[in-house]
């Protein structure tokens, strides 16, 4: 029952993640061919006297840097409106009409929430990508326009070497990093559902407006709690830093964060779990 | 040779002591209900008696406050909901999902649904299979929804108010439906206050007023006894209400 519930919730956002990874792949074409032209035109000059002299110079570096920045802002928008988006899937079908449906299944909360939450780590997964990629696509361009493909590809080999032994000689540490990133996703995503489920439970009339205001009011006072335990951790972690062995103790602060946040999110899940099974609130 | 005949154990619903409160008021207070398998069994009440809300808790939706419900049995939750197929007052489909995919979605997730049959229903009213709900009016997305909830063999059916705000030749189709498509030995509760619309329809009935039964019992005793039709009866007891 599960994966059919996580088929319907993937089709259900299919409906509007896919318009969005058209749009950014879109934006992402758009924003090659301009930073080509603008690169391939201006780039290659050793002053900016020398660009603004070039025949249309300044007129393409505005016309370059305005387009980039549209682009970029473009991106920006696409990864907002994928999250809003999935965050208003989960409302639909949790606290408004299509929740008759939802819980009407022979499926319990808790997989409900499972499903929920694996379909919105996933397209917000795609999106990512999708992001990481455009960029890739548009700064490319623009390497390969102004004839720097080769340097550009030396520099990014040595990163990636650098990148390999750090990995290398500290690979713990980056799979910690990597395994409190993730944590702390899907913490956020649940702190999330957990405040749009309190919101439409809780409200009596406008339920909608109540969700979003519980989503900002239970970010900031999450924000807060975490930013103080944090702070707790990393000072006790930073003296130790100073005095001790390095490596360890950030590993110990890294699996520290992870548990807290590990921690926030089983809280998240288990309360959202118990409104959804004892509390909904469906007109 | 002995023969095993399995009767059923339950009643098809079982409410005891049922109430379920909210700041400053009761939606239903005291419940204690017993309904029988194979009969259609009409819950009938005014506006804000508590009938949506009966219906809610037999369905999952809701938890009661106090008291127990039993539903073959069992009480409401994941397995329950196999079996027992809910029509709500809403639409519940995403406006931008396909008739096709919704009996799709039916057939996946209830293993009671007849395709078959909803087939026939869909064709017969003239919906087209691959419209999108939202180009539906109001009318055929509802009969969309009665349609699928029909179509399967489930063993209790809540109907929550089905024919409030259709016009007449509507309700004679919804009516039609359910009597030709309930399996037998299943039981319907259905859920209104137009009662002279379905008193032809009902075996039993429940009268429900302020969140308590006022009176409950078999459709034909009731009138032969009182020598009224069941809406004259709901008249009566309901003036003062």
């Amino acid at each position: 029952m599960f994966l059919k519930l996580f088929k319907y919730d993937f089709r259900a956002s299919a409906r509007f993640g896919v318009p969005i990874l058209i749009a950014v792949a879109a934006a992402a074409l758009i924003g090659a061919v301009n930073t080509g032209i603008t690169v391939s035109n201006v780039g290659k000059e050793s002053t900016f006297e020398a660009v603004t002299n070039a025949p249309f110079g300044e007129l393409l570096i505005f016309l370059g840097m305005g387009g980039l920045m549209l682009v970029s802002a473009a991106l920006a928008v696409a990864a907002a409106v994928m999250t809003v988006l999935l965050l208003v899937q989960y409302y639909r079908s949790t606290a408004a009409d299509e929740a008759y449906l939802t819980f009407t299944l022979p499926v319990t909360p808790a997989q409900i929430l499972w499903s929920k939450l694996l379909n919105t780590l996933v397209w917000s997964a795609f999106c990512g990508i999708a992001l990481f990629l455009a960029g890739a696509a548009i700064l490319g361009t623009g390497i390969t326009a102004a004839g720097i493909a080769e340097d550009f590809i030396n520099t990014f080999g040595k990163m990636f070497a650098f990148l390999h032994s750090t990995i290398h000689q500290s690979g713990l540490t980056v799979l910690l990093v990597c395994i409190l990133g993730a944590v702390s996703v899907i913490s956020s995503y649940l702190m999330m559902f957990m405040a749009i489920t309190f919101g439409s439970v809780i409200a009596r009339k406008h339920k909608a407006l109540a969700a979003v205001a519980m989503i900002f009011l239970i970010n900031f006072i999450m924000s807060g709690i975490t930013s103080v335990m944090q702070i707790i951790l990393l000072g006790d972690f930073t003296l130790k830093l100073a005095f001790d062995e390095g490596a360890a103790n950030v590993n110990l602060f890294l699996i520290s964060c992870t548990i807290l946040h590990a921690a926030f999110a089983a809280v998240y899940f288990l309360v959202t779990r118990y409104m959804l099974e004892r509390k909904l609130n469906l007109d | 040779m002995n023969e095993s005949v399995s009767v059923p154990a339950y009643p098809a619903i079982a409410c005891y002591g049922l109430t379920k409160a909210y700041p400053g008021a009761f939606a239903l207070n005291g419940i204690d209900l017993e309904l029988p398998r194979g009969q259609i069994i009409g819950l009938l009440g005014p506006n804000g008696s508590g009938k949506t809300t009966l219906v809610k808790i037999l369905a999952g939706l809701l938890q009661p406050t106090s008291g127990h419900v039993l539903i073959d049995g069992l009480e409401p939750g994941a397995d329950t909901k196999s079996f027992v197929s809910y029509l709500p007052e809403r639409t519940y489909f995403q406006p931008s999902m396909r008739v096709c995919e919704c009996v799709k979605m039916f057939e996946d997730f209830y293993e009671d649904f007849d395709t078959g049959r909803a087939l026939g229903m869909l064709e017969t009213l003239g919906v087209p299979y691959r419209a999108k709900i939202k180009t539906l009016s109001k009318g055929t997305r509802e009969k969309v929804q009665l349609v699928l909830v029909m179509s399967r063999h489930a063993k209790l059916y809540l109907l929550d108010e089905p024919i409030g705000g259709v016009d007449p030749a509507s309700r004679d189709f919804i009516l039609h439906t359910i009597i030709a498509n309930r399996d037998p030995g299943s039981a319907v509760l259905l859920s209104t206050h137009l009662i002279q619309d379905v008193e032809d329809i009902l075996d039993g009935f429940v009268f429900l007023g302020n969140g308590q039964v006022i009176t409950a019992g078999d459709v034909h005793e009731t009138r032969a006894r009182h020598g009224k039709t069941l809406d004259e009866l709901f008249r009566e007891v309901f003036r003062c209400f």
